[in-house]
């Protein structure tokens, strides 16, 4: 089995509900597990933890604005291979400010913060290939 | 004023009279007057004599009122025509911010900054090819807004097919393609927000007129093509355009009323893709494959030569052998 083929398995696999996967194959076997996907509150808890004291961890978490996609496609952080990215952990970001562009078949889907705030964390590398609903940025909003 | 002048020789097909085109347009025989001189003066030409009045004798290759009188339906209702602008879609994409209704098209005869995916240049030479970007307010789902983009390509194939009677093909998503060379492509720019989509601009780039040894930079000399080299002659962007503006209004309606089966399956007929086998180049990823069919968004599913199915959302498309 080719890694190749192990890509394409793990990508089909995150589009189900299947945790575990074993297969068999001219005498190569492969088993592929993964961890049910954290929702974005979960996500944010350690960001937060690591400054704040454990009894506010809660009440700051809420707080947090997940941004997540609303199309299946690909994770852009800048307008082009050459530009700088739209936004950075610790970026001040306004209401309306572009902060990622998800591309889906030369549709190309400009995603704007929803809040004036702060992004607390980017949860996506540039390139890589993101679900509908996948959280996209933590904002801390002010 | 203009266009239904047009329209007047048009139907008409003969003379027209100065009193009667004043009495229609209720204005005087000295103002019609006016209007001959500005239309000639946009390339049309127009036989005037006494007695008999104006005849329409030739249209230019291009003219925004013309095709004005040719749009009956939503999409083109409104067209915003620009000698030279950076981008299409900038300016539609502004024009939408600022409440233009569905339907709005921006027409360029010129870009200075054509946009391709990723902030490539799309290359826009003056006055031979379509530079057009249509604003949509659609009412769908965010998650089918890749539905816009397969719309957008049937319309423009099966418009250049009706105007000018070439064989235009799709490769996967939405190039135009004539025997294997790109005629044209469509960018989408959308703006959604939680509640759905705002608008989507669709950039429509075809190259109509241009000769692409002369007016193309050397890397894509070879692997683009025009109307015009297809069929050896001078073609009328004015009809082309028409024709995939009235293409877009029927496609569109299709998928909002018909949903995507009939859409798709058009698509599918038109595809030089599925069945084919491919190579796709998305961002460092390269995969090679046979195409095999397209999902319910309209991704491309290619079948690895492991036997695996791999979705792909992005990328570019290059057939091989």
């Amino acid at each position: 089995m080719e890694l190749e083929d192990l890509k394409g398995l793990i990508e089909l696999l995150k589009e189900t509900d299947i945790t575990e996967l074993q297969i068999e194959k001219n005498g190569s076997k492969v088993k592929i597990k993964r961890e049910k996907l954290l929702s974005s509150i979960e996500m944010s808890k350690p960001v937060v933890a690591q400054e704040k004291p454990s009894s506010e961890i809660s009440e700051e978490t809420q707080r947090l604005i997940t941004v997540t996609s609303p199309i299946v496609g690909t994770f852009y952080r800048a307008s082009s291979p050459e530009a700088e990215p739209f936004v950075q952990a610790g970026s001040r970001v306004k209401k309306g400010q572009v902060l990622c562009i998800i591309e889906a078949m030369k549709l190309m889907n400009e995603i704007e913060c929803e809040a004036e705030g702060v992004v607390v964390r980017a949860l996506v590398e540039n390139g890589q290939s993101v679900e509908y609903g996948e959280p996209l940025f933590l904002i801390e909003p002010v | 004023m203009l266009n239904e002048i047009i329209n007047m020789f048009k139907k008409k097909g003969d003379f027209v009279s100065g009193e009667e085109m004043s009495k229609k347009l209720g204005i005087t025989r000295a103002a019609i007057w006016k209007k001959i001189k500005i239309l000639r003066g946009a390339g049309y030409k127009i036989q005037a004599t006494p007695a008999k009045g104006y005849k329409l004798i030739k249209s230019p290759e291009f003219s925004v009122e013309e095709l004005r009188t040719l749009i009956r339906g939503d999409i083109g209702r409104e067209i915003i025509f620009f000698e030279s602008i950076g981008s299409t879609n900038t300016a539609a994409l502004e024009l939408a911010e600022k409440g233009a209704p569905h339907g709005t098209v921006v027409i360029a005869d010129r870009q200075a900054k054509g946009k391709g995916r990723l902030g490539r240049t799309w290359v826009s030479p003056p006055r031979s090819n379509i530079y057009m970007s249509v604003i949509l307010r659609p009412e769908i789902e965010t998650e089918d807004a890749t539905l816009l983009t397969i719309m957008a390509a049937v319309s423009c194939a099966k418009g250049v097919m009706k105007s000018t009677g070439l064989k235009a093909e799709i490769k996967w998503p939405n190039d135009l393609m004539i025997s294997s060379k790109k005629l044209g492509g469509i960018l989408t720019e959308m703006k959604s927000d939680p509640d759905g989509i705002v608008f989507a601009v669709i950039g429509i780039g075809i190259n109509v007129n241009s000769k692409t040894k002369k007016d193309f930079p050397p890397d894509i000399r070879g692997i683009a093509t025009s109307i015009r080299e297809e069929l050896g002659k001078i073609q009328s962007r004015t009809f082309i355009i028409a024709e995939i503006l009235k293409e877009t209004e029927h496609w569109y309606r299709v998928l909002l009323t018909g949903g995507r089966k009939p859409l798709f399956d058009e698509w599918k007929r038109l595809s030089s893709t599925l069945g084919r086998k491919v190579r796709v180049t998305a961002g460092d990823n390269v995969f090679t494959g046979v195409a095999e069919d397209i999902d319910r968004g309209g991704m491309l599913i290619l079948r690895l030569p492991s036997g695996m199915l791999k979705k792909i959302s992005s990328g570019d498309v290059t057939m091989l052998r």
